[in-house]
């Protein structure tokens, strides 16, 4: 890698001198692959969900995607971001019913085990996740297997609310720095392309992009 | 009116582009208008490199704003990324019967759709100039391959396109740089596939990357594809050929080039002592202010139904329904390319292989339909496939079940490999599909309403049901599994390929321009972007627009060399 990452260097060196210096900085920075830390939560501002419906994701995340090697969905306040998509990106009315079932989840769980889903442990939290697992399926929106051809990334309308926070946790963390950059191989400018090359040479990594 | 221009060229996009750059350089002082903003190459492409935790909200266009701005723009490639290069609908409507949805996907800027276009780029043959007079649908073209041939070889050259040879008489061979790689599984559904279909060709796309740039091309500041498959957010690279990598810098060169922009072109005035235009009759977007610019010739190139509404909206003593429309035929004769069927599957094993960059290609299937010995019952014509084989991405989990560490190391690596096939399917000419203007009802810059209604017909849903049915019968052929086709039901102008509404011919009292792109009754005045197309073909289109702008800029400056026009 180190190669192909100097060739591209030399490219847009050379570019830059062609150009004026008109290629951008960005792209140039780009190369180096340096990583931010996760930004510090302390003082954000909920946009759409409460407390309760915050810590809830934040714990299904952290469930879905632990630290590992790596941080996980929590550890990157991938929470956050679900925060941010549910007042901005979602519609009046999909926001409405999401922050309902959320709602609706939390009170659920508290009357079946006793307990919020954070207060739960390891094992009480998985039997949760388990039986969302076998509703969401029971709903026709899952897979066992390989999942579909579409990359089961649709995201139009409502689903099964475990769905929903699975495909928002899932897209949360690997459009992350931490998730795009650590967990997965990043590489912004390949320079290059090869059709057809032993998994082993990228470490045995997906490209996150 | 100031300064007479030798070219008025309105629209900067694929066409104009190349207007702009043959006229230039062939010492022509030229005017070149785009309704839109300006967009420097390498300054204003915002999104370029900037990774998805940088955009808001992770790159999701907020629901609201896709309803309430782009309610026909999200049903193409929009993106947060690329949002800039797409028109707001809401600000740029037009009308349309309730049961017949025509998406006209476009964006208001210098370069046009050349920034978002999907540059596959595909000659045309003999076969399809011969299409219309084989089978009685639509009029006879006025050239065959042989009037064209070496234009193909002069665009191809200079805008660099890779591909491979391949000999096939129906999709004839280009000057091309060298092609991209199959991935593994491509390679070897290549393979299988040579085997098992003797007429038939499997081959990589043909498309407007530089893979190994010229002396010319670098001279122009372009670079070879870094394979970041990010095109429509602009590439500074220069490596996909666009009006802002390639025309433009070459046209500016010259020093004979002004560019106008956010100048909405109203009309074309017509003399009616000469019998020529006169020039255009352009309204500043921002101002409102009307000016008049004055040339010796104009070429509308602002794109099929721009175009055609601007000649629609061109009214004088002599021409009561549009410029040069003395044969009734603007406006109609609307045509695309039919989309939105095809077939997927996925090939098992090669678990340990992977591909290392992003390939902005695709596979490349030609047309096999009614050609060949083969013969339909139930449709005319025929359709090319554009296919690729990918491993899943981490996408795949939101439908999986799983969570926790095991989880996540399993989508930390590559999913299995799925072949995707989508077709492309020729539309047939129709003088129901048309667009009309309302000189009663004007926007806010003076232009007359725009309605479009258009729908396709039965050959087009008849090809299209067999566009799906026989990929699925390929890919079972290849041994693929989990094998699934889709026909979803179409609306015209989604294949961004609207073509004909200011159609080429021979005879003036059926078409409204000549074998020279050339108005039959005003010689001054060209129309070379998708308006002028006789039919459709299956190929990409964006190609021979190049191929017949470059054609015709040549045409008319030695007539006006000659003082012919």
């Amino acid at each position: 890698m180190t190669k192909s990452t100097l060739n591209r260097r030399e490219i847009l060196e050379r570019m830059a001198v062609v150009t004026g210096g008109a290629v951008s900085l960005t792209i140039l920075s780009a190369c180096d692959g340096g990583v931010k830390a996760p930004k510090n939560t302390e003082n954000l501002n909920l946009k759409a969900l409460n407390k309760e419906q915050l810590d809830l994701i934040a714990d299904i995340a952290d469930m879905i995607i632990p630290d590992t090697e790596t941080l996980g969905a929590k550890s990157v306040n991938v929470h956050f971001l679900v925060d941010e998509l549910a007042a901005n990106w979602m519609t009046s009315d999909e926001r409405k019913g999401f922050l309902n079932d959320l709602t609706v989840l939390d009170e659920r769980i508290k009357t079946e085990r006793g307990k919020s889903f954070s207060s739960l442990d390891n094992q009480g939290r998985g039997t949760v996740l388990d039986q969302l697992g076998q509703e969401m399926l029971a709903a026709g929106e899952g897979t066992e297997g390989l999942g579909d051809i579409t990359n089961s990334d649709d995201n139009t309308g409502r689903k099964h609310i475990y769905r929903e926070l699975r495909e928002l946790i899932i897209f949360g963390y690997y459009t992350s720095e931490v998730g795009a950059t650590e967990e997965l191989n990043y590489d912004p400018i390949p320079g290059g392309y090869s059709g057809c090359i032993p998994l082993a040479d990228v470490g045995g990594k997906a490209w996150s992009i | 009116m100031a300064e007479e221009f030798d070219a008025i060229v309105v629209g900067s996009g694929m066409s104009g582009g190349w207007a702009a750059k043959e006229f230039t350089e062939k010492g022509m002082k030229t005017l070149l208008l785009d309704r839109g903003r300006q967009v420097k190459h390498r300054e204003d492409y915002p999104t370029e490199n900037v990774p998805p935790w940088d955009l808001p909200n992770n790159g999701r266009v907020p629901k609201e704003e896709l309803d309430q701005d782009y309610e026909i723009q999200k049903m193409a490639f929009l993106q947060e990324y690329n949002k800039h290069f797409f028109v707001k609908d809401s600000e740029h409507p037009y009308t349309q019967p309730d049961d017949k949805m025509f998406t006209w996907i476009r964006g208001y800027h210098v370069g046009g759709r050349s920034l978002t276009w999907g540059k596959q780029t595909y000659r045309w043959s003999e076969m399809d100039f011969n299409s219309n007079i084989e089978d009685g649908n639509g009029i006879d073209w006025p050239i065959r391959y042989a009037d064209i041939e070496l234009w193909y070889d002069y665009v191809e050259t200079f805008a660099g396109i890779s591909g491979s040879l391949e000999g096939i008489p129906n999709l004839p061979d280009g000057k091309f740089q060298p092609p991209m790689e199959m991935t593994c599984v491509e390679a070897e559904m290549k393979k299988r596939f040579d085997e098992l279909y003797d007429d038939r060709h499997f081959i990589i796309g043909r498309c407007a990357h530089l893979t190994e740039p010229t002396e010319e091309q670098r001279s122009l500041g372009r670079e070879k594809c870094q394979y970041r498959n990010e095109c429509m957010r602009g590439c500074s690279f220069g490596a996909y050929f666009s009006s802002q990598s390639a025309t433009l810098p070459a046209a500016e060169r010259t020093g004979n080039l002004t560019t106008v922009t956010d100048a909405i072109c109203h009309s074309v005035i017509y003399d009616e002592t000469t019998g020529k235009a006169r020039g255009v009759r352009v309204v500043n977007s921002i101002t409102k202010e009307t000016t008049e610019y004055s040339g010796k010739v104009v070429f509308l190139c602002a794109s099929t139904i721009a175009s055609t509404q601007i000649m629609l909206n061109s009214v004088s003593e002599k021409f009561q329904n549009g410029i040069a429309n003395g044969s009734g035929a603007l406006g109609h004769y609307l045509m695309d390319h039919i989309y939105q069927a095809g077939a997927s599957g996925r090939m098992p094993g090669f678990e340990d292989f992977y591909e290392s960059g992003r390939r902005p290609n695709e596979i490349y299937i030609p047309r096999f339909r009614n050609i060949n010995g083969d013969t339909q019952e139930n449709f005319v014509r025929g359709y090319g496939y554009q296919c690729s084989a990918h491993r899943l991405s981490w996408k795949r989990g939101a439908d999986q079940t799983g969570y926790g560490a095991d989880f996540k190391k399993n989508l930390q690596q590559p999913g299995a490999w799925w072949f995707r096939m989508t077709g492309f399917g020729e539309m047939l000419p129709r003088y129901e599909n048309h667009i009309s203007v309302d000189h009663n009802n004007l926007d806010e810059w003076g232009i007359p309403a725009l309605h479009i209604d258009c729908e396709f017909s039965e050959n087009e849903l008849n090809l299209q049901k067999d566009i799906a049915a026989e990929a699925e019968s390929i890919l079972n052929n290849l041994g693929l599994e989990d094998v699934s086709s889709w026909v979803t039901p179409a609306n015209p102008g989604l294949c961004i390929h609207e073509m004909g509404t200011a159609r080429m011919g021979h005879d003036p009292a059926t078409s409204v321009l000549n074998k020279h792109n050339q108005a039959h009754e005003v010689p001054n005045l060209f129309v070379t972007d998708g308006s002028c197309m006789t039919s459709t073909a299956c190929q990409n289109p964006s190609l021979t627009y190049m191929a017949l702008t470059a054609r015709a800029v040549d045409y008319a400056v030695k007539q006006m060399k000659a003082d012919l026009i």
